[in-house]
């Protein structure tokens, strides 16, 4: 008896053998011809409206990923599960370099010169193009028009009358920027420019010299004591964030909201009538300018690993760089196109009132070590701005300045 | 029960356990060459071994026991004895952003990127193609080269204070005159997307034949002109084939990706002209020459010549900071350790981390414990009415999946004008200010976990025997001395063990913190750790969250910081427990 | 210490009956003692109640009972396809209940081994799973996410971003305490029991899933519940180990899924919490009694 169990047995795993051989042969390829690409919930359906029958016979696959996690999970993605293209910020493109996460794209002139100059720098790192941006974009002032009616030229202006407001009861929230628990250096970059502080230096041709960090430069700190007021008066406070600042712009409890084109559609739902504009001048002799966003496409390694990346490179290099791509994008996803044909097409006042008051502005510096540059600067607005027992800015800004200058040197 | 056994075992479950192993087996054989190609050696002799101790212990009668221990000892030790040892291995090494692959891999990426784009690379318009003895080459056409693109940087003056990081040329219209009012009544028109415009690739010339630009055959060995009349065009003048080529459908590119992409084609300017896409070819020209036999990289610009610096890069002698990337996973000794104790970048943030991780697990324990036996005491009275439905009722936020209530909480919370605030009318910005936030990571802490410490004192307290408490009082005690005296000794030392358990889960309660305030909020001068990170959170966030990029190596080092901690909690709280005496009696 | 405390009240001897001034100064003030803690552990449970039914809550509305009832969060919620939020909910349970069964299983097992064999190494054995214990699997995390991508790269689907791979890690902790809370369990059960059984002829096999698991069954369930809201509740692995929308778990889902948008998305994330709440919530209320035996015991809930 135990002697003809143990010989089913033998014959049970070697007929077992060839199953599972069958059965687990198919899973080893995770879709074929298929291009995979990850974007946020709020581009995913402009790129699936790109790609409704596939690109050059391959299907695509749009995968919605939270939008830091995209930039997050591909560093530790298996192949398997990859994508082969990814949209995301300029700012990644250092990190993701650096990563060998993406590879190297070599764009010819013809397809630079449809590009704004730019935004392809701005996915430029170390002298290697590593993205083709599809959309720039920039925050800027809504002003509720029913309740400021002469524009603010100057930003005491626009002090002078939010103030005013909140006294007479009429708003809540002066001048809504978001900040936060954790900061938005992003959001306060118009403030922050306007009272003369940057980033980082950068040489003649365009590099950025971490050495010199420019958070708690002199024009600034002597400037800096606009934000003590500011705080004083309410005018700003840190506790206000994203959810907060639309909330009350959007229900007149604000007359002022710094925000970017992402709440266009927002903005069709309010009953009032708005003005677009850039954050008016702060001191004599300095303009605020936003940091100016651009979002791309770049290719990942594992399109090679997927058999895709003629395909997938293609798709980077020549369909999305094209104007009927980018027009399509913008017109379902309310930003500006960054290639220039398509931004000489767009129609929408609202996205081209965003387009104006990015004037000026700057790049989000691609290094990675703007990473550790967010939070410290974030911090010190949180920290001069939070009302009762807030940190005088120039003390707060002197602390980010030195964190930053740590990190960047170690 | 006679019934019972004879009904359990016999052939259903011979068969069972045998088409089991069959599964198995079949799975471990179907791996082997794959990971024999892969190298995995390690994995291939555990698969190996422990298929081979399955089959022997399951299908023999030798051994018993070990029929009832072999697969939870296989998958103890494939998941929690092996990743100890393997984390401990990682800590050694530079595993990181930068320094993830194999120094081959390294070498790969590095030869790849190091064919550079020049001003000057001619760029093709591209058409795959296969000849009549259906190899594949490219039909080059050279496309019509203005000068490159200005980057838009060269006009930036030269940076001085505070003229800092100069704006770009972004292609956007400037706004004049007064700004616009939109919105209210006259709502805008939202766009509609066309379809109209251009794909722009191949743009149309309206010139003569003549004016063409010569036309090129690319294969492995060079390019060859094609004689004009064999060039194929559209109405637009795009090259469309050549007679004697057939071009490859687009149905038919998935089938030569890869090909394509490794496709390479000695170019006039002695480079390589490489296909960019399916369109589109450029000359790449390589600025660096490898050496396998000195396993060095030159700069062919420069001369420059990079050597493996033993630490996972190749870099330049003269200047160690000059690496190239990426870099490949090498060995560091006690790098990552010694990195805990002397980088101020690191070493600030993890003692704040480190004591912050103690006062939390520590006041957890506290408040669940003080509140959770103060409701027992409350409730535990004889003939009180009500003690089953009270009791049912406030086990409710331990009966709720903790990671939901406390995504709850996050929102209830969540911002100052949040509905804990909206309600009671404080303005406290619970998860803005450090302060705060410690606070609000220990009150959600509190309401999740004092059911379980009022359900283990009610427990402790109904189990002593009222006896004692009787002849306290006989012996003239009053309930105060009672309870110092009998109650108190009593209940500590049947909880302490589950008191010390309780730390050591909190010391590691990643959810607790970071579903609640993902570590935040920020601190100044900590770029990774926020004010309520924990030692496990602050871990996960430099392996796999941190913006800087992954750090395992520190992550693996700072993890067996822990492991030490928390053994050594543990060994205090198993000590104690009642499990091991049973065993010992 | 085992769970027989449920029974003291009975115990209570008869006394005299209370009057009210006696009610009020011994008992009233525990009651409204009582009254409070219930309403804090219950208030913010019904404010998600009230959420999950109202159409586009905000956060900031306080009022408990919904003024016009309405399913519209739970069709939102299920109606995103790229949050397959049903998908989550059956990935969740289905592993979340084989977890459970296999740990039970191969704790048992174990259990059954060290309490009825007396071998070479049993001693050593039993100390070892103690101690092994002490080293929480989740801090070698990443040497299991690597562990997992080298698994991938062999068994395709089964390593990485795949509930099998991360069922597998969880069973990889299910001897350890609770193979000892079993084992204690069994040392209990009489000897002579198996060994009549043995006399009629029963084989070990039949005596462990014929005689001792079915007396065990009370630490069984206890050990099998743990393990599934355990499973359902974990978080931090998951999270590193999955990837797919279509593959993750409800702790890793919803926590995507409400993100930093809970101004727009409270109101189905609400709904999606009473959903995966409700069967563990009655399974734990159901099993009172057995739960809070394991708990003083010293195992700890996930």
């Amino acid at each position: 008896m135990r002697r003809t169990l143990r010989l089913i047995g033998a014959g049970s795993i070697a007929a077992a053998v060839g199953l599972g051989s069958l059965i687990a042969a198919p899973l080893a390829q995770a879709k074929p011809n298929t291009i995979v690409i990850w974007t946020d919930a709020d581009r995913a359906p402009a790129v699936r409206y790109l790609f409704p029958n596939g690109y050059k016979g391959l299907a695509v696959d749009v995968v919605v990923k939270d939008f830091g996690a995209i930039r997050d999970e591909l560093s530790k993605v298996t192949a398997d599960s990859a994508p082969d293209v990814i949209m995301g910020a300029n700012d990644w493109v250092g990190e993701l370099a650096v990563n060998g996460s993406i590879v190297k794209l070599n764009l010819s002139a013809k397809v630079k010169d449809q590009l704004s100059p730019g935004a392809v720098q701005a996915f430029n790192y170390n002298g290697s193009q590593y993205g083709v941006p599809v959309a720039i974009e920039n925050i800027a002032m809504i002003t509720n028009a029913s309740l400021i009616k002469t524009q603010p030229t100057t930003f005491a202006d626009l002090s002078t009358q939010a103030l005013a407001l909140q006294k007479a009861g009429k708003v809540t929230i002066p001048l809504a920027v978001q900040q936060g628990a954790g900061g938005d250096a992003y959001h306060m970059y118009p403030l922050f420019t306007g009272l003369g502080g940057y980033i980082f230096g950068t040489t003649p041709k365009g590099a950025y010299v971490t050495s010199n960090i420019g958070i708690d430069n002199k024009v600034f700190r002597a400037n800096s004591k606009l934000i003590d007021q500011w705080n004083k008066t309410g005018l700003l406070n840190s506790k206000v964030d994203g959810d907060i600042a639309k909330a009350a712009f959007t229900s007149g409890q604000s007359p002022f909201w710094i925000t970017g084109p992402w709440n266009i559609s927002e903005l069709a739902k309010v009953t009032f009538k708005y003005r677009i504009t850039p954050v008016p001048p702060i001191v004599d002799g300095l303009t605020p300018v936003p940091f100016i966003g651009s979002q791309g496409v770049m290719l990942t390694k594992y399109a090679a690993v997927h058999g895709v990346e003629s395909a997938a490179r293609s798709l980077v290099t020549e369909y999305m760089a094209g104007e009927k791509a980018q027009f399509n994008l913008s017109a379902k996803n309310d930003r500006y196109p960054a290639n220039l044909a398509a931004a000489k097409r767009v129609t929408n006042p609202q996205l081209k009132a965003f387009g104006a008051a990015g004037a000026g502005g700057v790049p989000i510096p691609n290094i990675s070590q703007m990473n550790s540059v967010w939070g410290p600067l974030g911090g010190a607005w949180v920290n001069s701005t939070k009302g009762e027992g807030a940190t005088p800015a120039a003390q707060a800004f002197a602390q980010a300045a030195a964190a930053v200058k740590q990190a960047v040197a170690g | 029960m006679q019934q019972l056994i004879s009904r359990m075992g016999g052939m259903p479950a011979t068969i069972l356990k045998i088409c089991f192993l069959g599964i198995i087996n079949a799975v471990a054989i179907w791996g082997i060459p794959a990971m024999v190609a892969n190298g995995s050696w390690i994995m291939l002799a555990f698969v190996v071994a422990s298929t081979a101790a399955l089959d022997f212990l399951l299908l023999g009668s030798r051994y018993v026991p070990g029929k009832y221990v072999v697969i939870g000892a296989i998958l103890l030790t494939a998941f929690q004895i092996i990743p100890v040892i393997f984390n401990i291995s990682i800590a050694f090494t530079n595993y990181s952003t930068g320094n993830i692959g194999t120094q081959d891999d390294a070498i790969t990426a590095i030869v790849r990127d190091s064919s550079q784009q020049t001003d000057s690379s001619p760029s093709y318009d591209m058409l795959p193609a296969r000849n009549d003895t259906g190899d594949l080459v490219l039909i080059l056409t050279p496309q019509d080269v203005g000068q490159l693109a200005d980057s838009g940087s060269a006009d930036a003056a030269a940076s001085d204070e505070p003229s800092a990081q100069p704006g770009f040329d972004f292609g956007v219209p400037s706004a004049s005159g007064a700004p616009m009012e939109f919105g209210g009544e006259d709502v805008a028109p939202s766009p509609v997307a066309s379809d109209a415009g251009t794909d722009d690739m191949n743009l149309p010339t309206d010139a003569e034949t003549s004016d063409y630009p010569p036309t090129y055959i690319g294969t492995d060995q060079g390019i060859d002109e094609v004689p004009a009349s064999d060039v194929q065009r559209d109405e637009f003048g795009t090259v469309t084939g050549v007679t004697g080529l057939t071009v490859v459908p687009d149905a038919d590119l998935a089938s030569i990706d890869s090909q394509l992409a490794a496709f390479k084609v000695p170019g006039p300017q002695g480079g390589y002209i490489q296909p960019q896409g399916l369109q589109t070819a450029i000359e790449l020209v390589p600025t660096l020459t490898y050496d396998p036999a000195a396993d060095t990289f030159t700069s062919i610009g420069t001369g420059t010549v990079y050597v493996d610096n033993g630490r996972g890069n190749y870099a330049n002698p003269a200047d160690p900071q000059d690496k190239l990337t990426p870099g490949w996973r090498a060995t560091v000794g006690f790098e990552n350790f010694a990195r805990v104790f002397n980088d101020p970048q690191i070493r600030e943030p993890f003692a704040m981390v480190f004591i912050w991780t103690f006062l939390y697990a520590l006041l957890s324990v506290l408040l669940t414990f003080v509140v959770g036996l103060g409701l027992a005491v409350v409730l535990n009275k004889e003939r009180m009415r009500g003690q089953r439905v009270y009791r049912s009722l406030l086990i409710i936020p331990y009966a709720v999946p903790a990671f939901l209530s406390i995504l709850v909480w996050a929102g209830l919370l969540n911002d100052d004008f949040g509905a804990l605030n909206a309600v009671t009318g404080w303005d406290i910005p619970w998860l803005f200010d450090p302060f705060w936030a410690r606070v609000s990571v220990l009150l959600v802490n509190l309401w999740l976990g004092f059911p379980y410490m009022f359900l283990v004192s009610t427990g402790a307290l109904q189990a002593i025997p009222s006896e004692l408490q009787e002849a306290a009082r006989v012996d003239g005690a009053r309930t105060f001395q009672v309870w110092r005296l009998v109650n108190m000794p009593l209940l500590l030392v049947a909880l302490t063990p589950l008191l010390i358990a309780s730390f050591a889960y909190n010391f590691n309660n990643f959810g607790g913190i970071y579903l609640l305030t993902g570590g935040g909020p920020a601190v100044p001068g900590s770029e990774v750790a926020g004010a309520t990170d924990i030692l496990i959170s602050y871990t996960y966030k430099i392996a796999f969250a941190a913006g800087e990029g992954n750090d395992y190596g520190l992550a693996a080092a700072i993890s067996i910081f822990i492991f030490f901690i928390v053994g050594t909690i543990s060994a205090l709280s198993f000590g104690r427990s009642n499990a091991l005496r049973e065993d010992r009696a | 210490m085992t769970t027989s405390h449920a029974a003291a009240d009975a115990s209570v001897p008869r006394r005299r009956p209370m009057t009210f001034a006696e009610w009020l100064r011994t008992r009233a003030w525990r009651h409204a003692v009582a009254w409070v803690a219930v309403a804090l552990a219950l208030l913010p449970v019904l404010w998600v109640m009230s959420a999950a039914f109202t159409s586009k809550p905000s956060i900031t509305s306080g009022s408990i009972i919904p003024r016009d009832a309405t399913l519209e969060n739970f069709r939102i919620l299920v109606s995103n396809p790229d949050q397959p939020y049903l998908r989550w909910y059956l990935n969740t349970m289905v592993l979340a209940i084989v977890v459970a069964v296999v740990t039970v299983l191969i704790a048992a097992g174990a259990a059954y081994a060290f309490s009825r064999f007396r071998f070479k190494g049993r001693k050593v054995g039993l100390m070892f799973l103690l101690l092994v214990q002490m080293f929480p699997q989740f801090l070698s995390l990443v040497a299991i996410y690597l562990i997992l991508a080298q698994v991938s790269d062999v068994f395709a689907g089964m390593g990485l971003d795949s509930l099998f791979g991360l069922g597998l890690v969880y069973l990889g902790g299910a001897m350890g305490i609770n193979a000892w809370l079993i084992k204690g369990f069994f040392d209990t059960i009489p000897i002579e029991i198996d060994e009549s059984a043995k006399v009629d002829g029963a084989t070990h096999g039949q005596i462990f899933w014929g005689i001792i698991l079915p007396l065990a069954a009370p630490v069984l369930a206890v050990v099998g519940l743990l393990s599934f809201i355990g499973t359902i509740n974990e978080f931090l692995m998951a999270s590193v180990l999955l990837e797919s929308p279509e593959r993750l778990t409800l702790a890793v889902g919803l926590q995507q899924f409400i993100g930093n948008r809970y101004s727009e998305n409270w109101g189905p994330f609400a709904a999606g919490a009473l959903l995966a709440a409700i069967p563990v919530v009655i399974l734990f209320l159901v099993l009172q009694r057995f739960i809070v035996g394991g708990l003083t015991q010293g195992s700890v809930k996930g």
